[in-house]
């Protein structure tokens, strides 16, 4: 096979645990796996492309590649949330089911390969957090009036709540929290928020994130490019996409603790939503989801495609698993 | 590498210089080098016309769709709007007046200005253009010399990016994983230090050299005029803006970007309130900003474009290739990498630049061992700050120093290039000393952020 | 020769009135963060609107006043040797300049930049926010327009230096270029 060399554009820095070293180990793998005959590098956000340009890159064939996440392109293909992360939505094992035999992939495919794109899933990040408040929050009709920066399908659920979304330039993000032009925030996962600082300003960490359970990355690749890849090749890259999955999980489970107890030591109050808040948070997100079905064709169907076979799983949870 | 491979890029900078000197706009002798390599470099098979796509990316991703850069046109709009309404002119003046027994009074007083404004803004082309509108004029009319004048103006016009909240701070966070606070608490100090030595400097200049910052040898004050007059007409109009546009941050109202924009909107009730505001006023005052903030951007959009090329022929690899070659330990590694930012500080900004360095060193830097001089914890926090010090420094470094642009064009009628190149030289020393500062007594980052307690 | 005097002066003259006309966003700019600043504490407007619609006027004040500048002699030169040319040289150096340099540069943001556009339309963009702005191509057909006129702009100094290096009296320095033009 003729040896392979790919640009691949990041769209989170290799100094973030699992956004960023997810991306890095694809690079390292990679390169073992094929004996070198692949070489797909690395690429900081920003050196080649903004983070946010990565797709209408990709598809142009500027880039070889991107790993970013399905759920980053919303406001251009909004049937790919779906396949990224779902308020209220599904743990790894249920996911994945659905995305390798239950008719996500095809699904998937179909949609990418409109934009000249062949995408593979690459990574998987552990539950999010739901929030960081500088005051508590005795419930979700306190967030009535607040100002938070949100992101995507649980932002406009929130707007249900009288929260008003901000959307604030990156470096004004700390200085806003801390002097209280917005109340509170939400970015991923402790480990990873651990090393961003909010700690330092925003003493209340909410959980569950039920805005975002588990989130798939994928490895978006110019499809002209892979269809010139060898069968043994493409192999290669889902093998190790495919590991990398396994290794985000893993990894994601495995590193909370410690940065939830150092949280903890730095003077964090971790709080947890009452059942009753999640039961209104999830009415909203009904609603929410609702308008998108309405209004995307590809979002229905790819939704009716995870609600179908949510519907028949639930049962083989309820038997298959302790409580 | 190739000796070939690794020359490419390098050729591409000796030609910008040589391009530069023809005496065609910097923002399009950077975008066409960039393009003449690109086809170049698609000509050796190392660039193919699809990934021309990404100069649209990137002006649109990183400079359009930006919520940060927004603050530029707002403070250029308050500059000029303070400049043309007559308020700035009462303050310098009244300034002068009170200053006149301190040696170096009007420098001074630029140099607090921008100390100050340097907390709202993490914008460097924005402070050294309202800076230079408010400042200039009244130097060159006071018989300053014009090197201190140029050097005054921007080296403090580019403390905003050092001094907290920084955009570059905050890149830099995420680059290296440090939480932004640490880097905010790590730099308020360099960026006083700073601020002092060009402070000390200042007085210094005025008292070996009086003719090259002339005192004011009379009160400027027409007959019947008070002090006090002088001091209400001239002090507080512009304190009070400087109370709303802090107080908005500080207060929660508003966010460092949307501060200026409150600046803006104060900037032009108050011209009203000094019955100098009128249509023909406004018009004049947006037809200048869209002018001096089209030539910064376009600036931004020329480099954008000569980075992306430069990165793509390889230019990253053969400068980290550079500096693996010589295999170095701690102190002298540190040293060399201080050596080639600055280095590299003379062709790209701090964005590109960063990208090159941190990724790579971010690793190497920390397994570094500097005894008792900084703990182990710490080391990537001092190293961050001591490299945004030096890169606060490229923004003053002739010839491709982006702030001594900025003056040169604000400053139209005042200052040539020539002499902004010459007044910068101490200035850029000054930053070498501090940068020094910072290298030999780390206590001078880390204190802050251990005291606070983070 | 008055022929090429007479394009250059309507290609720069429509370039200025672009320009002219969109330097008033830095006024909306100011009024939309006002807006936001104080009605946040207040109602909930929908900030994310308004944060987006900033940095909408803010790409449209720089992309069109590109080549109002240009017109205007505003994009900075390092003029050390530059002063010293005759105006043969200047005309020789802004000829070469904009026709190796800014030209191929219009051409290819407008050419790639087309598709990106198209790209947009084709999708009909949104914020990715969701809570945000919809339809992105209106905001990123300014890209494209604001090349446009850079490119007049610079064909503009093309044929304005041609005329020059053909004998016709030479414009005045960059600076006060407009007043020369005098529109
Ligand atoms: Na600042
Ligand atoms: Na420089």
């Amino acid at each position: 096979d003729s040896k392979v060399k790919w640009k691949m554009a990041a769209t989170f820095p290799s100094s973030l645990p699992q956004l960023g070293t997810l991306g890095k180990r694809l690079e390292d793998q990679i390169a073992k796996v094929s004996g070198g005959n692949i070489e797909i590098r690395f690429y900081e956000p920003n050196a080649l492309v903004p983070p946010l340009e990565v797709f209408d890159a990709v598809s142009m064939g500027a880039v070889d590649a991107a790993f970013s996440t399905p759920g980053f392109w919303g406001g251009k293909v909004p049937a790919l949330q779906v396949f990224a992360a779902l308020p209220f939505g599904p743990a790894a094992p249920e996911y994945m089911a659905w995305f390798y035999f239950g008719g996500g992939k095809e699904i998937f495919d179909e949609i990418y390969a409109k934009y000249g794109i062949k995408s593979v899933m690459c990574g998987m990040l552990a539950p999010e957090g739901s929030g960081w408040f500088k005051k508590e929050v005795l419930s979700v009709d306190d967030l009535n009036g607040m100002k938070l920066r949100f992101f995507g399908l649980g932002a406009k659920a929130l707007g249900k709540f009288g929260v008003s979304a901000q959307l604030l330039a990156a470096p004004d993000v700390y200085p806003a929290l801390d002097r209280g032009v917005i109340d509170g925030l939400e970015f991923v996962q402790p480990a990873i928020d651990l090393k961003m600082g909010f700690w330092q300003i925003a003493k209340y960490y909410y959980f569950p994130g039920w805005h975002q359970q588990s989130t798939f990355f994928d490895l978006m690749m110019n499809k002209a490019q892979w269809d010139k890849l060898s069968p043994t090749q493409q192999a290669q890259i889902e093998s190790v996409c495919g590991d990398n999955v396994r290794y985000g999980i893993a990894e994601g489970e495995a590193i909370q603790l410690p940065a939830l107890k150092e949280l903890q030591e730095k003077g964090v109050t971790i709080k947890k939503w009452s059942d009753e808040d999640l039961k209104k948070l999830h009415v909203a997100v009904d609603e929410v989801i609702a308008e998108q079905v309405a209004a995307d064709p590809d979002f229905a169907r790819a939704y009716a495609s995870f609600s179908a076979f949510r519907k028949d799983y639930a049962t083989w949870k309820d038997i298959g698993y302790l409580k | 590498m190739s000796l070939f491979e690794t020359a490419l890029p390098l050729a591409m900078l000796g030609v910008l210089v040589l391009v530069l000197f023809s005496g065609f706009p910097v923002a399009f002798c950077l975008a066409g080098v960039g393009l003449v390599f690109a086809l170049v470099g698609g000509m050796l098979d190392m660039f193919v016309p699809a990934q021309l796509f990404l100069i649209v990316s990137r002006i649109w991703g990183s400079i359009a769709d930006n919520l940060v850069l927004v603050a530029i046109p707002m403070f250029i709009f308050m500059g000029i709007m303070l400049e043309r309404s007559g308020v700035a002119r009462h303050l310098l003046e009244i300034l002068s007046v009170l200053m006149r027994r301190v040696p170096g009074g009007l420098a001074l007083s630029v140099v607090l200005m921008g100390t100050i404004m340097a907390a709202t803004t993490g914008i460097v082309g924005a402070s050294v253009v309202m800076l230079a509108l408010l400042a200039l004029p009244v130097m060159m009319e006071r018989g300053y010399d014009k090197g201190i004048t140029a050097g005054v103006i921007s080296a403090s016009g580019t403390l905003g990016i050092l001094i907290p909240p920084s955009i570059m701070l905050v890149i830099m966070g995420d680059l290296l994983a440090i939480p932004v606070g640490d880097l905010f608490t790590g730099a308020v100090i360099p960026g006083f230090l700073l601020s002092g030595l060009y402070l000390v400097y200042i007085v210094v200049m005025a008292l070996l050299k009086p003719e090259r910052m002339p005192r004011l040898e009379k009160k400027p004050m027409a007959d019947g005029q008070s002090l006090l007059g002088l001091v209400i007409r001239g002090f507080l109009p512009p304190t009070a803006l400087v109370v709303l546009v802090l107080g908005s941050i500080i207060g929660g109202f508003a966010t460092p970007t949307e501060a200026a924009g409150v600046g803006a909107f104060g900037a032009t009730m108050l011209a009203m309130v000094n019955r100098t505001f009128s249509f023909r006023l406004l018009k004049d005052v947006v037809q200048g900003t869209a002018l001096t903030n089209a030539m910064i951007f376009g600036i931004f959009c020329g480099a954008t474009l000569f980075s992306y090329v430069f990165r793509e022929l390889g230019g990253d690899d053969a400068i980290v290739h550079l500096i693996e070659l010589l295999d170095l330990h701690d102190w002298t590694l540190l040293l060399l990498l201080m050596a080639i930012i600055f280095l590299l500080g003379f062709f790209f900004d701090w964005l590109e630049i960063t990208l090159i360095i941190l990724p790579v060193f971010r690793p190497i830097v920390m397994a570094l061992d500097f005894g008792d001089a900084v703990p182990k914890d710490k080391i990537l926090l001092w190293f961050a700050i001591a490299v945004a010090v030096n890169l606060q420094t490229s923004y003053l470094t002739p010839p491709f120093g982006p702030a001594l642009f900025y003056l040169r064009q604000a400053g139209q009628g005042y200052l040539t290039l020539g002499e902004i190149y010459k007044g910068i030289i101490p200035f850029t020393l000054l930053q070498l000393m501090g940068l020094l500062l910072c290298l030999i007594f780390p206590t001078l980052v880390i204190w802050l952020p251990s005291y606070v307690g983070y | 020769m008055t022929f090429l005097l007479v394009t250059s002066n309507v290609l720069k003259a429509s370039a200025r009135r672009v320009g002219e006309v969109a330097a008033w966003c830095v006024v909306a700019l100011i009024l939309t963060v006002m807006l936001d600043v104080i009605t946040r504490r207040f109602i909930v407007l929908g900030s994310t609107k308004l944060q987006d619609l900033e940095w909408h006027l803010h790409a449209t004040l720089f992309l069109l006043c590109l080549g109002y500048a240009y017109v205007e002699g505003e994009h900075v030169r390092i003029d050390v040797l530059h002063s010293r040319f005759g105006a043969k040289a200047a005309a020789a150096i802004e000829l070469i300049g904009a026709a190796l340099f800014l030209v191929p540069f219009c051409i290819v943001v407008l050419y790639y930049g087309w598709g990106f556009v198209a790209h947009s339309f084709r999708l009909d963009e949104g914020s990715p926010s969701l809570t945000g702005l919809p339809h992105r191509w209106i905001i990123k057909s300014a890209l494209v327009i604001g090349f446009t006129t850079l490119l007049l702009s610079a064909l503009g100094a093309i044929t304005g230096a041609l005329a020059t290096l053909l004998g016709a009296r030479p414009p005045g320095r960059h600076h006060d270029a407009h007043q020369e033009v005098g529109l």
